[in-house]
């Protein structure tokens, strides 16, 4: 592969897991949650949170069996052919429903708010062209270019969430419930988990890291995990505070229903919570990049092509298939009828195959370790 | 670099959202839109549309510089069974798209039915480019009437609601209320909708009384003292003033602003709500002959007399007669999911009790 600097720093990395909470995350949180979990929210929202972690834990594993190796590459050492091939099937066809969802999801909204005359297709192809911009010079230019958008949008976000204040009337909401329904709370924690779909990116790009630096990143993992979740307890509290629970449930985007409110008289934009709604939509279009990339990295090693024609062929090719799949959604309902069937198995893969992954790994180590003196390939 | 400039002019060409955007003279800016009931249950829709003249005597800032001979503005009616219908007859009146993003007020009449009124309220939500943080106001009067009047102090009646409620530190009451609250409040279990009402003058309009609606039709209209005992209750009001007799003279103090908190207990299962208000105010119009610094005290008492035992009197009333603007019945059935009738008959027969704390912050450089 043409290479300049082919290393990304360890903010970089901990931010290309943390943008990819917005592509599909952001806009329809906490609705879900809420109408399951009732006033245990909280606790709900806490599940999840943990749940990340634990995810985070795991991968951060599977990336330390062999961190100077991609994750097909690594699995190539460790699974027989035909286990590999249906390991790279199963992530490529994750990764592709991650940014169908994401684009319907965002030009639905899109086409909602700001362009109602548009037609959808140009908006679908206007965004996806953006993405693969966004890949089109590789890792360091997209890690780059993420975390220049990614961390003034957040600063922006947090501060026009404090617009809201004046519109919260409803701050009995917001206090956590003493009174605990553990099966309904846990219900909606795990169909609300892919607020937190992305770090399973971990393993994919652990290897893009200075190996001396390698700690520091997981470090910051953690932290941006930690950073997320405060950010969307944010957004628990101004949806609901500002719409009562009961409302909350019937708006199909309940935090960008709330940003809508802010209204500055004087100032040029008076919609200020339409423009951090754009700049959210910006910040998603990097999840669908980053998929993107993920997807091209996991199909190169598998037909042994490395170059850089070959994986930008593959990113347009992908693009192509996504703008034709999302468009097959009739309207936002569909989306969300598909992304309520999709997203658990999702889950459960990226939940499930670690776990197999490290105790093949494991079993191969101590076979290895047991037929000659020097591991070979650890 | 030749592909990034390409790249780029491209997402210009295609990004900008000129491809939906319509020039002005295209689009009938509707400032003011008002609903009221038609014959044969039918629905009637008016919308308030500015002439080019309109617009153009916004353009100096000043009020009342529209020349007199001039008509700001025109409205155009429609009716039909449903509101798309009537949408359409009222659209079929004019050459240019009614367009409703620089909405200022939605209008409802009080006579609208339940069934009407929460139809015309899911549809308002689902107009995407409607401006949600319009204001929304009832009325009692007649849609011909009401929207033929223009006030005295705005040439265009749809800029007096933006004057009227832009201050938000101009009203005795703060009466603002916001379209998206109406679904908002609709869904709410416990808590009742209330709006500001709109009375014609000879003027103009005036708004000081509040409605409050049960579940979706409106049920009580407010005195403008009632709704100022209520908007302290709710902290909505901030100009507030009491009238008191003090040997055997007029004294009043005014701007009065309250900071409530609600709080309930259940006592031998009957409900009691109890209300803290602290409220601040200012001493205008006291005797010249009397000394006002050893009267303090005694006037704070008396204000707080005069204003728990209104307020107590206003609230006991609402909660007879099963109407809750507050968020406490909200509060308890988020907490307790499917107890809400139980609670809804408890706060009809709840025992209110009204602390108030008058703090005369204010009293003037006389002593």
């Amino acid at each position: 592969m043409h290479e300049t600097t082919r290393h990304i720093s360890p903010l970089q990395y901990a931010i290309i897991e943390t943008t990819s909470f917005m592509g599909i995350g952001i806009f329809e949180f906490p609705r879900v949650l809420v109408m399951h979990a009732g006033s245990d929210v909280w606790w709900g929202f806490l599940a999840d949170w943990l749940a990340a972690y634990v995810g985070a834990w795991l991968l951060l594993k599977v990336a330390y069996v062999n961190p100077r190796e991609t994750l097909l590459g690594a699995a190539r050492d460790i699974l027989s052919s035909t286990p590999y091939w249906i390991f790279g099937i199963a992530d490529t066809v994750v990764h592709l429903i991650l940014p169908v969802l994401a684009i319907a999801q965002f030009s639905f909204l899109v086409v909602t708010f700001f362009l109602p005359n548009t037609p959808i297709w140009l908006v679908d192809i206007a965004l996806t062209a953006m993405s693969v911009y966004v890949t089109w010079w590789d890792l360091p230019a997209l890690a780059r270019t993420t975390q220049v958008i990614y961390l003034p949008v957040m600063a922006i976000s947090v501060v026009l969430l404090t617009l809201l204040v004046p519109y919260m009337t409803d701050s009995y909401a917001a206090i956590p419930s003493l009174d605990l329904h553990v099966l309904p709370t846990l219900t909606g924690a795990f169909k609300s988990l892919y607020i937190f779909i992305g770090f399973e990116v971990i393993p994919i790009f652990w290897p893009y890291i200075r190996p001396d630096e390698q700690p520091r990143a997981r470090r910051y993992t953690y932290l941006a995990l930690t950073a997320a979740g405060v950010f969307y307890s944010a957004i628990i509290f101004a949806t609901l505070t500002t719409e009562n629970p009961w409302y909350l449930e019937h708006l199909q985007w309940p935090a960008v229903s709330a940003l809508r409110l802010i209204n500055v008289s004087g100032l040029i934009i008076n919609k200020l919570g339409l423009l951090i709604v754009v700049l959210w939509g910006i910040v998603s279009l990097f999840f669908i990049s980053i998929r993107f990339w993920a997807i091209s990295h996991v199909i190169m090693p598998l037909i042994r092509r490395r170059t850089l024609t070959w994986y930008r062929g593959i990113n347009v090719c992908l693009a192509v298939l996504v703008v034709g799949v999302s468009l097959r959604f009739p309207n936002i309902r569909a989306v969300d009828t598909i992304t309520k069937k999709l997203i658990p198995p999702i889950i459960v893969f990226v939940y499930a195959y670690p776990v197999v992954y490290l105790i093949v790994a494991r079993l191969l180590q101590h076979r290895r370790h047991h037929s000659s003196p020097s591991p070979a390939n650890s | 670099m030749g592909m990034q400039a390409i790249v780029m002019f491209l997402m210009l060409g295609i990004l900008t959202g000129c491809a939906s955007n319509r020039p002005l003279n295209e689009r009938a800016l509707v400032l003011v839109m008002a609903f009221a009931p038609g014959p044969h249950k039918q629905i009637s829709v008016a919308f308030q549309i500015p002439t080019p003249q309109g617009l153009t005597s916004l353009t100096s800032g000043s009020t009342g510089s529209g020349s007199p001979g001039h008509k700001t503005s025109y409205t155009v009616f429609g009716r039909g069974s449903t509101l798309s219908q009537a949408f359409g007859q009222a659209q079929s009146q004019v050459n240019q798209g009614l367009y409703l993003g620089q909405l200022q007020a939605v209008i409802f009449s009080t006579r609208l039915s339940g069934a009407q009124f929460q139809a015309i309220s899911s549809a308002l939500t689902r107009i995407g480019q409607l401006d949600k943080t319009a204001f929304a106001l009832a009325t009692t009067a007649p849609l011909r009437q009401f929207m033929r009047k223009t006030p005295d102090s705005t040439p265009l009646p749809g800029l007096y609601y933006t004057t009227e409620f832009g201050c938000s530190q101009c009203q005795t009451v703060q009466l603002r209320r916001r379209v998206w609250s109406i679904e908002k409040y609709l869904n709410a279990p416990a808590q009742n909708l209330w709006l500001p009402l709109i009375t014609l003058e000879p003027q103009g309009f005036h708004v000081d009384q509040m409605v409050i609606y049960r579940h979706n039709h409106a049920a009580k209209i407010l005195s403008s003292q009632q709704t100022a005992d209520i908007g302290y209750v709710l902290g909505l009001t901030s100009k507030g003033a009491v009238n008191l007799h003090w040997d055997g003279q007029t004294v009043s103090v005014r701007s009065l602003k309250a900071n409530p908190k609600i709080r309930w207990q259940w006592i031998d299962g009957l409900l009691h709500i109890h209300v803290y208000l602290r409220v601040t105010g200012s001493v205008e119009e006291f005797p010249a002959d009397l000394e006002l610094g050893p009267h303090v005290r005694g006037l704070q008492q008396q204000t707080s007399a005069q204003l728990s035992s209104d307020c107590l009197t206003a609230v006991t009333k609402l909660s007879r007669n099963d109407l809750d603007p507050f968020t406490i019945g909200n509060a308890y059935e988020w907490q307790h999911p499917g107890t809400l009738s139980q609670w809804r008959d408890a706060y009809a027969h709840a025992t209110w009790a009204i602390t108030v704390t008058v703090r005369l912050q204010q009293l003037g450089d006389a002593t």
